[in-house]
């Protein structure tokens, strides 16, 4: 961890603000800040089609913690999926800590681009780049892998969860 | 934050819970989880569904409905598939109308609309679930219902985390309102204050008015003034706020004690406690131990014994609770001297024979109100920059609640950084029904009385601000004798859920409104409990009178009142409408907008055979009854209140029924009444109400029964002859006005106190009159076949007002002494002689051709204050006049043509102010007016002295006026001029202490002699230069003249009017400030004249003048001195007038103030000698009484002109013209 000295947030957000900027994610938020936990979540929301931008890169750069919550339609939007590709450099980096949410989604299904994710795959496929898509699949393969949780009991008990365990992370990598 | 809280944490009964009603399928994982957790985060006490174990049967659910107290109903797009959601929503409504739940509905992605009217597939599903279930109906009102309440929506754009925030918010509001359970963070703080945490942090802001009320009630527990043991009741309505007097009180009195223990809420905790728990909860506080043991009490007696302690007693409501603690308090008593109980209830009738005094809590004034209001309404929000728009607004809501600190701060929470729409539509809610969080303070005690109580409660909001006695006699009946119904006045009164104040029964606003509340709670559901409908839109249906279209029972209705006033269309009834109402007591069919009720149409239609079988009727108020009597089957056994005015009825009943309870009976303008038999037995009638009853004849002879009867009208009953033969010990009041036909009046009682018999045929007073030894006022007016008053009028030994009025035959008043007689109005007579009644203060005379002169002894008649002598036209000179006289009347004395000198008898204490009127008295003699003049002049500096006393006053009063037919300004105004604009340079130091008035006087002509008018008056407005250059404006009143009693007049003749006004305080005390300063100043008068209000411009100022009347030093002798001044006034005044007057004649009038001034110059020359040598012009002020008739102003003028002014003073009043 001593390539990162100075990070800014501890958490940083990724999310579908169509699926869950007012809902899931406004709760989430409202309790990483209730614990001092310093947490980006991009509100200039961003318009429709506009390509990443190498705005929010630094956020990314200067988190500890990436939590991506990956909604029904997280993955129709190139958007996000570009962002989902960047926090992935960084968690190969090992710069960041993601901690994959599947929010509504099976992990399955994200994992192998099945279920809704093929029906957005096939749009994607027919107007982007081949070599941009499979980059997409590949962080999304990448990402389904690494261990998460599902909601489906209690979202807030979920929220509580996610607090909790990067609460505890933090304090760890602050003893380190 | 529990740190403020006393009571143990086993101690703490459970908190108010709050329910979540929601559609799991669609919320439960999502919004309602994340709800859950914030409002356990703020430790509110929530249950939702999955909490009791699956598969439990619905009624367990539908119990813990009634067991909360706040509900929260989220209405989402699946709600309507479950019929549990649905079932739920019916106990909501249910219990919200019984008033025991406060229901908030949540709006998740719906629109309220949507849920009301059960629109799109909200509403489909809804009845698709519903279909063929017989509650269907019921849950639609639930629909129809919840909505309505103000609730939160979350639509698409609403962060739901802030939802969730506005949500807790809610509910902490609600839950202040209910008193809370055992926790102090749900009253203190939760307000508004989104900061949960700071709940006991600094409360004195937020406590307007409290600094007061502590020092008040400190007073009372003063422990230097009071040395034993002191127990205060701290007493008021619910929510005035006693639970944060006492708090502050604890707080900065505990420290003055060794032990101390505040128990709060003791209504709750022995609610949820056995009582025993009180004592030892006491104990454990005032001796520090955690669990104080039943066998332990010894030691801590012991303790308690020795030490000064402070108990404080919050919330008590019962009196088993304070039996309780009455061994405690014995031994407290028993104890060291200096300790203090302080016991806060709101119930007065607990405190008896308790407490050593009580402190009562009144509501808070307007500007406490409205600094509490703006504290909650804009709490985060201090620097509101529309904050402005909103006063007015807060205006309204501040009046709203009256005072009471409780609906200030809920209704400032509810309104905290809400829109102005949102204000405005708030203001229109509040109107119809009161915040729900209100009604549950209320609540509470409402709920805690008994069966009889709440029904006395809820009919008295339906007979708001009523005399004490008539709401008891309303209230007394077969159930509730009279005794109880006083009791239960009483109790209400200790309770503070009404005041009675001068005899009359008063409900607060909020209460009124929360009655109003309760009673269309009640409604129509197992029907146990009685109504009173009152509002229109309850009672008429379809142009039908029905009250029972809520489906509610009829012997369920308790009284109807409807405002006919409100009705549009004719309405029409059915014969059979009140046959099962078997529990009607009252019925009011009035209108309001119209008190005397002439002009409502009838718009009820009543068939013929209407049934009206009703027995525990007490108020039968029915306006413009259409049918010639009550129907048969009517019962007033009840009867307490009987009012048909305007009514087609013949008789009331037919034959005799019984109305041993028939108090008040109204049938004013019943044109038709021809007979009165049915109140024969109404034995206990207290007031008779006939007025314009204009076929009855006579009365039964049976009225003689009618021992109670006090007040009889019958003004106007035109077919009335005679009265029957009786005494009716009771009564006080009769009236026999305008009744044309009736000739002979017999005494019917001895006890009569106003009897008026104006307008009647009688010719003479009955023979054994001197027996109404009671009698105070006498209208005998217009009783044109009146001949002669007996000398037996003087026996009359209590009669204050005697009227005789147009009496046009009256031609002899005797000569009487009646000692209390005041008012003798004898105008429009034949008399020769004016009675000289020493006792009389006010005598008319006028519109008498007889009398030619008056009696010398006038003077003499100390008394007299007001003498009209109006047209008089026979009158050629009046005597002196008395010296208290107040105001004379002798406008139209045609003939009138000397007055005595002096006018009238001054004293030397004079004070009073007066008016003196001889308007178009046109053969006034030219002396008469010169010494009318001079006699103003004296008063003017006599009052000066007396005035002296009284110097303040912002605005200037009229202490002297007088007008007369003229057309100069008198000699002693020392600066005049033509025209009605007078521009003066006045000396300095001209606004000194000395200064005591101001004369004006104004000559005034008619521009139309043919003009009539009702009224004259003439005001001078008073401009003086400040130092700043700035004009100050006064207005003062010069003198004005009416025609009292209507009518008007012609005023042909030039007046002069003459006006003597104290000086504004404000004049003086400007010069106080500055005294050393000595500038000139100017000053600019412009007089008005207006006749009438519509008359303007129609008279004209033709000249006018001014004159400064300054006090003179008197130390000593002062009533010789006055003497002497008026001697020499009167020869001064003689002397100069002629010459004055001379002098204008000859040189014009445009110089005259100059001219005027000149001819005292040789006297001037000594005065400005004296006064050069003197730095102050008081100390210069002559000394010589032969000058002080005169007014100083001209020796300064003098001086002025001596100091080479002369040319502004002329050009000044050049400039004039």
């Amino acid at each position: 961890m001593s390539s990162h000295t100075a990070t800014k947030y501890d958490v940083f957000l990724s999310f579908r603000g169509h699926d869950t900027r007012h809902n899931f994610i406004s709760f989430l938020y409202k309790e990483l800040v209730r614990r001092s936990i310093r947490t980006f979540k991009d509100d200039k929301e961003l318009e429709n089609g506009q390509r990443f931008s190498p705005e929010l890169k630094s956020p990314i750069e200067v988190s500890r913690f990436a939590v991506v919550v990956v909604s029904e339609n997280y993955a129709a939007s190139s958007w996000c999926l570009d962002e989902l590709v960047t926090i992935m450099d960084f968690e190969k980096k090992g710069s960041i800590t993601v901690m994959p949410i599947f929010y509504g989604v099976e992990p399955n299904h994200v994992r192998w681009q099945t279920g809704v994710l093929a029906e957005q795959f096939k749009k994607h496929a027919s107007r982007e780049d081949p070599e941009k898509v499979l980059k997409w699949r590949q962080a999304l393969t990448n990402f389904a892998q690494l261990s998460g949780d599902c909601s489906g009991d209690d979202d807030s008990k979920l929220v509580d969860k996610i607090a909790n365990e990067i609460s505890n992370k933090k304090t760890i990598y602050a003893t380190i | 934050m529990e740190t403020s809280s006393i009571s143990t944490v086993e101690d703490k009964p459970p908190q108010h819970q709050v329910f979540i009603n929601f559609r799991g399928a669609d919320l439960r994982r999502r919004f309602v989880s994340h709800l859950v957790t914030a409002l356990k985060l703020n430790n509110i006490n929530v249950f939702i569904d999955d909490y009791e174990d699956r598969g439990q049967p619905l009624d367990v659910l539908l119990k813990r409905i009634e067991e909360s107290k706040i509900v929260l109903a989220i209405f989402s797009g699946n709600y309507t598939e479950s019929v549990w959601c649905v079932r739920e929503l019916e106990k909501i409504k249910d219990c919200t109308d019984e008033g025991t739940l406060v229901a908030i509905p949540i709006f998740y992605k719906l629109e309220p609309s949507t849920v009301r009217d059960l629109k799109g597939k909200f509403g489909d599903r809804f009845r698709s679930m519903a279909k063929g279930d017989e509650r269907k109906k019921k849950w639609k009102e639930a629909f129809n219902l919840i909505p309505n309440i103000m609730g939160i929506i979350i639509d698409k754009k609403s962060v739901e985390s802030e939802k969730v925030n506005e949500i807790v918010k809610a509910v902490k509001t609600a839950l202040t309102g209910i008193p809370p359970e055992g926790s102090h963070n749900a009253v203190v703080g939760a307000l508004g204050n989104s900061n949960a945490g700071t709940s006991s942090g600094d409360k004195k802001h937020e406590t307007f008015g409290n600094e007061q009320r502590l020092k008040d009630l400190e007073e009372k527990l003063d422990r230097d003034k009071y040395k034993g043991t002191r127990i205060i009741g701290v007493v008021g309505m619910p929510g005035i706020g006693k639970t944060t007097l006492l708090k502050e009180l604890y707080k900065t009195w505990q420290g003055k004690f060794s032990r101390h223990a505040l128990i709060d809420q003791i209504r709750v905790k022995s609610k949820h406690l056995e009582l025993d728990r009180l004592p030892q909860m006491l104990l454990g506080e005032l001796s520090k131990l955690n669990h104080p043991h039943v066998d332990n009490l010894k030691d801590p007696y012991s303790q308690l014994h020795e030490r000064k302690v402070l108990v404080v007693l919050d919330d008590v409501s019962k009196r088993e609770q304070i039996d309780a603690l009455r061994e405690i308090l014995d031994w407290i008593k028993e104890g060291k001297e200096g300790s203090r109980v302080v016991i806060a209830t709101s119930d007065m009738s607990l405190t008896n024979g308790l407490v050593d005094d009580t402190y009562m809590v009144q509501n808070l004034n307007h500007r406490d109100s409205l600094q509490l209001f703006h504290y909650h309404a804009f709490i985060d929000d201090q620097a509101n920059p529309q904050k402005k728009d909103f006063m007015k607004l807060s205006e309204g809501f501040v009046h709203y609640a009256r005072g009471h600190p409780l609906a200030l701060k809920v209704l400032g929470g509810e309104l905290n950084k809400k829109s102005m729409d949102h204000w405005n539509s708030k203001m229109k809610k509040l109107a119809q029904s009161p915040s729900p969080n209100i009604v549950s303070v209320f609540q509470v005690s409402y709920d805690e009385l008994t069966t009889a109580q709440k029904d006395a409660f809820l009919d008295i909001a339906c007979f708001r601000s009523q005399d004490k006695d008539y709401v008891e006699s309303l209230l007394a009946s077969s159930d509730l004798g009279s005794a109880e119904a006083m009791s239960a006045v009483k109790s209400l009164t200790d309770k503070f859920l009404i005041n009675t104040c001068d005899g009359r029964v008063e409900m607060h606003d909020l209460l009124y409104k929360f009655s109003r509340e309760v009673d269309l709670k009640a409604s129509n559901q197992d029907g146990s409990r009685q109504r009173r409908l009152w509002l229109h839109q309850h009672i008429i249906k379809g142009g039908i009178i029905n009250v029972l279209q809520n489906k509610m029972k009829a012997a369920n209705v308790r009284g109807i009142f409807l405002d006919l006033s409100e009705v549009e269309d004719e309405t029409s009834l059915d014969r059979d409408h009140f046959i099962n109402m078997g529990n009607l007591r009252y019925l009011k069919f009035y209108n309001s907008h119209c008190p005397q009720e002439c002009k409502t149409n009838n718009k009820i239609n009543i068939p013929d055979k209407l049934k009206l079988p009703l027995k525990e009727v007490r108020c039968l108020h029915w306006l413009k009854f259409p049918l010639e009597t009550l129907p048969n089957d009517f019962n007033p056994i009840n009867l307490v209140d009987l009012k048909l005015p305007y009514s087609e009825m013949e008789q009331l009943w037919e034959g005799d029924k019984d109305t041993p309870c028939l108090r008040w009976v109204d049938l004013n303008h019943s044109s038709k009444l021809c007979s009165l038999s049915g109140l024969s037995k109404a034995e206990k009638l207290q007031r008779l109400n006939l007025e314009g009853c204009t076929t009855l004849k006579a009365f039964p002879h049976d009225m003689k029964k009618m021992k109670m009867l006090a007040f009889l009208n019958l003004k106007g009953c035109t077919s009335l002859e005679s009265l029957p033969e009786m005494n009716l010990i009771s009564l006080k009041t009769l009236t026999l006005s305008g009744c044309s036909t009736f000739k002979e009046f017999p005494l019917i009682s001895d006890n009569i106190e106003t009897l008026y018999l104006d307008g009647t045929a009688i010719s003479q007073l009955p023979m054994n009159m001197e027996k109404l030894q009671r009698l105070v006022v006498l209208n005998m007016k217009d009783c044109k076949m009146l001949e002669e008053i007996p000398g037996r009028v003087g026996e009359l030994k209590a009669l204050q007002e005697l009227i005789l009025s147009d009496c046009l035959n009256l031609k002899i008043f005797p000569e009487i002494d009646i000692s209390f007689l005041n008012i003798l109005l004898l105008d429009g007579t034949a008399i020769e002689v004016m009675p000289q009644l020493p006792s009389v203060q006010y005598l008319c005379l006028s519109r008498n051709a007889k009398i030619s002169c008056l009696p010398v002894g006038i003077s003499q008649l100390s008394q007299l204050k007001w003498l009209d002598l109006k047209y008089c036209t026979s009158l050629t000179s009046v005597p002196e006049f008395p010296p208290n006289l107040q105001c004379l009347d002798a406008h139209g004395c045609s003939s009138l043509k000397t007055v005595s000198k002096p006018l009238a008898r001054i004293m030397p204490t004079e004070q009073n102010h007066s008016t003196f009127i001889f308007t178009n008295c046109e053969n006034l003699e030219q002396a008469a007016k010169e010494e009318i003049t001079s006699y103003a002049q004296r008063k003017c500096q006599l009052l000066s002295y007396a005035r002296k006393r009284y110097n303040g006053g912002l605005v200037s009063e009229s202490l002297f006026s007088t007008c007369f037919p003229g057309c100069e300004v008198p000699s002693w105004f020392c600066h005049e001029t033509v025209g009605s604009e007078l521009e003066v340079k006045l000396l300095p130091h001209w606004h000194d202490k000395k200064l005591a008035g101001i004369a004006l006087c104004a000559v005034v002509s008619c521009l139309d002699p043919q003009d009539q008018v009702s009224r004259l008056s003439v005001t001078c407005t008073f401009k003086v230069k400040d130092e700043d250059k700035s004009w100050v404006a006064y207005t003062c009143p010069v003198g004005s003249w009416t025609r009292h009693g209507g009518g008007k007049d012609k005023i042909e003749l030039d007046h002069v009017f003459i006006g003597y006004t104290s000086c504004p305080h404000t004049i003086k005390c400007h010069e106080e400030g500055n005294s050393d300063e000595c500038n000139p100043t100017e000053a600019s008068l412009k007089f008005t004249v207006t006749g009438g209000t519509s008359e303007n411009g129609k008279y004209k100022v033709l000249k006018c003048g001014l004159s400064l009347v300054y006090a003179k030093d008197k130390d000593k002798n002062s009533a010789l001195e006055t003497k002497y001044d008026m001697l020499i006034g009167k020869s001064f005044q003689e002397t100069s007038e002629g010459v004055d007057g001379r002098v204008k004649k000859t040189k014009g009038k445009y110089v005259m103030p100059v001219e005027k001034n000149f001819q005292e110059t040789t006297e001037g020359v000594d005065g400005r000698v004296n006064k050069k040598k003197k730095t102050r012009m008081d100390n210069g002020r002559p000394k010589k009484k032969q000058r002080s008739g005169r007014d100083d102003n001209q020796t300064r003028m003098q001086v002025e002109l001596q100091e080479g002014n002369i040319n502004s003073v002329i050009m000044h009043t050049v400039k004039n013209f």
